[in-house]
């Protein structure tokens, strides 16, 4: 037998065409492994040990280091306890992103938007999770993207399906292990914007992670004083123009910022746990023709942006 | 050989020697680019890491392998080879690094590699020798870092995406922009700008036939 061959790992992009390729490759009947993520995918040819890792973009030397240096401050003796707490009492079915009033149609000719700054990484200062040194490292020589990138890194987990003569052999998905302390930093972000949201009925449009949007220009400093209060330092932007449209699945917000016409789409809930339930009766009579375990609809909520889904179904 | 095809100095020209380092099958004749790349996949893809021969990583392995073949065989293997190929791949390579040590494969040395092999090289729908396309390549990579300077930021390393057709033994580079995101919006929005482009291009055409008349 000739000696194993060393692993060949050539670097591509991850563009539209994936799922096309994904489909080439297993079409050839020959064993692969595939892993999908939301920024990263690979492909494993068995045969011929060739790695194919399909990238968004590639990351900057820079996000590695800020991303090793949050790694390194969560090893620390003294965050060992609030670690443990964490991880028995986050849940990731618990993650809210967004939130609105009514779902009904709005029009306003001033609003404003509350910001926070660089609230993830605040976030994980905030629960003391990392040191000041880290956080002011990290906003001083990352850009925007690069820091959502280096914490997001935490939440890493890939889905792994084995395929072999073109049959989808087994799924399961790698253990990320600090994925709790990136739902702990969503949920912490999403308490403060939930608290200002309830303090502030009359005045609340919506929020979108970590922007909330209100009717009232005034009302803006008493949330600022709210925010910082809470430990999220944060920026008033004025908008003007501000419409919002509600459809079957999304409520739409559109508005003009510093002269810049911006657009953003908050999903109807109801109406994507209906579509959730639909995928699963997909996926699951695919699994019962393998005879594999199905699935449920807490196991989807955890899927919710996993390219792997799309590539199932 | 006769005196027609030495240079002055008596020496074999590059066809010459290239001609040389060509494969050969059990009957001395050349082998196509085609049917070497498809036998090599062959043995790469289609036969598992414990059924591959002793000599599998022996770097005389291909030549010794396909010397043996007998026209006939060579091309059932090769045939099967050819059924072993995925769609394109958009493979990445570094133009340019600022950092003195890397490892990763450069574009110069995969165009080396596809000279060998026989690869047709593209740039968008456009056939070019493999100077051309490097020198696309380094004014790409160019534009790409000094818009990274004006931006206020530093490079560190460039890199071209480059469509690798295994297959058709063929590799492009398309600039028209694999800009892709993964959004469904974005890229919509992207598509229907590239559509908009060769629709402005064909009717500038038809305008300046109109106009010639």
């Amino acid at each position: 037998m000739a000696k194993k061959q060393k692993q060949k790992i050539v670097t591509c992009k991850l563009n539209k065409k994936f799922p096309e390729l994904l489909d080439s490759f297993i079409a050839l009947g020959t064993p692969i492994e595939v892993g999908l993520g939301k920024y990263s995918s690979y492909i494993i040819t068995k045969n011929s040990n060739t790695k194919y890792k399909f990238l968004t973009k590639l990351q900057t030397k820079k996000t590695f280091i800020g991303y090793v240096k949050i790694l390194k401050d969560l090893k620390r003796p003294e965050v060992e306890v609030v670690l443990s707490d964490l991880k028995d009492s986050i849940k990731e079915s618990d993650n809210t992103y967004f939130d609105y009033g009514k779902a009904q149609n709005c029009e306003y000719e001033n609003a404003v938007c509350v910001d926070l700054n660089s609230a993830y990484l605040q976030a994980l200062y905030n629960l003391t999770l990392i040191t000041k040194d880290t956080k002011d490292w990290i906003e001083k020589y990352l850009t925007k993207r690069e820091r959502l990138v280096a914490v997001g890194m935490l939440a890493k987990q890939k889905e792994i399906l084995q395929f072999e003569n073109s049959k989808l052999i087994s799924d399961t998905k790698e253990d990320a292990k600090n994925r709790f302390i990136f739902n702990a930093v969503i949920q912490e972000v999403a308490s403060v914007m939930n608290k200002v949201a309830q303090n502030h009925v009359d005045d609340f449009i919506s929020y979108w992670v970590d922007g909330i949007y209100l009717k009232n220009v005034f009302i803006a400093f008493e949330v600022v004083d709210q925010f910082e209060k809470a430990g999220f330092p944060c920026k008033i932007e004025e908008l003007t123009d501000f419409k919002g449209k509600m459809s079957w699945s999304h409520m739409t917000y559109t508005y003009n910022k510093e002269g810049q016409s911006k657009k953003l789409d908050l999903p109807i809930r109801a109406v994507h746990d209906l579509r959730k339930r639909r995928i699963v009766s997909v996926i699951n009579s695919k699994r019962i023709e393998r005879n594999m375990p199905t699935l449920s609809l807490d196991d989807l909520s955890h899927r919710k942006y996993s390219q792997g889904l799309l590539a199932l179904s | 050989m006769s005196k027609k095809n030495k240079n002055k100095s008596g020496e074999l020209s590059i066809a010459q020697k290239n001609i040389r380092k060509r494969y050969r099958n059990a009957k001395g004749q050349l082998v196509s680019y085609q049917d070497v790349q498809n036998i090599k996949n062959y043995w790469r893809e289609l036969i598992p890491q414990d059924k591959k021969p002793d000599n599998y990583n022996d770097p005389n392995f291909l030549r010794v392998t396909l010397k043996n073949l007998q026209p006939d065989e060579l091309k059932q293997f090769s045939s099967q080879g050819s059924k072993g190929f995925t769609d394109e791949i958009p493979e990445l390579f570094l133009v340019d690094s600022a950092l003195p040590i890397t490892v990763e494969t450069t574009v110069d040395m995969r165009l080396n590699q596809a000279e060998a092999e026989g690869t047709k090289l593209f740039y968008n729908d456009q056939k070019v020798s493999k100077k051309e396309l490097l020198a696309i390549l380094q004014e790409y990579s160019d534009q790409v870092k000094e818009d990274t300077i004006k931006s206020g930021q530093n490079w560190y390393k460039t890199y071209a995406t480059l469509q690798v057709d295994y297959k058709k033994n063929k590799i492009t580079f398309d600039d028209t922009g694999d800009d892709t995101t993964g959004d469904p919006v974005a890229d919509k929005k992207s598509k229907r700008y590239k559509d908009s482009q060769k629709l402005n291009k064909e009717q500038k055409k038809w305008l300046k036939n109109r106009n010639k008349k």
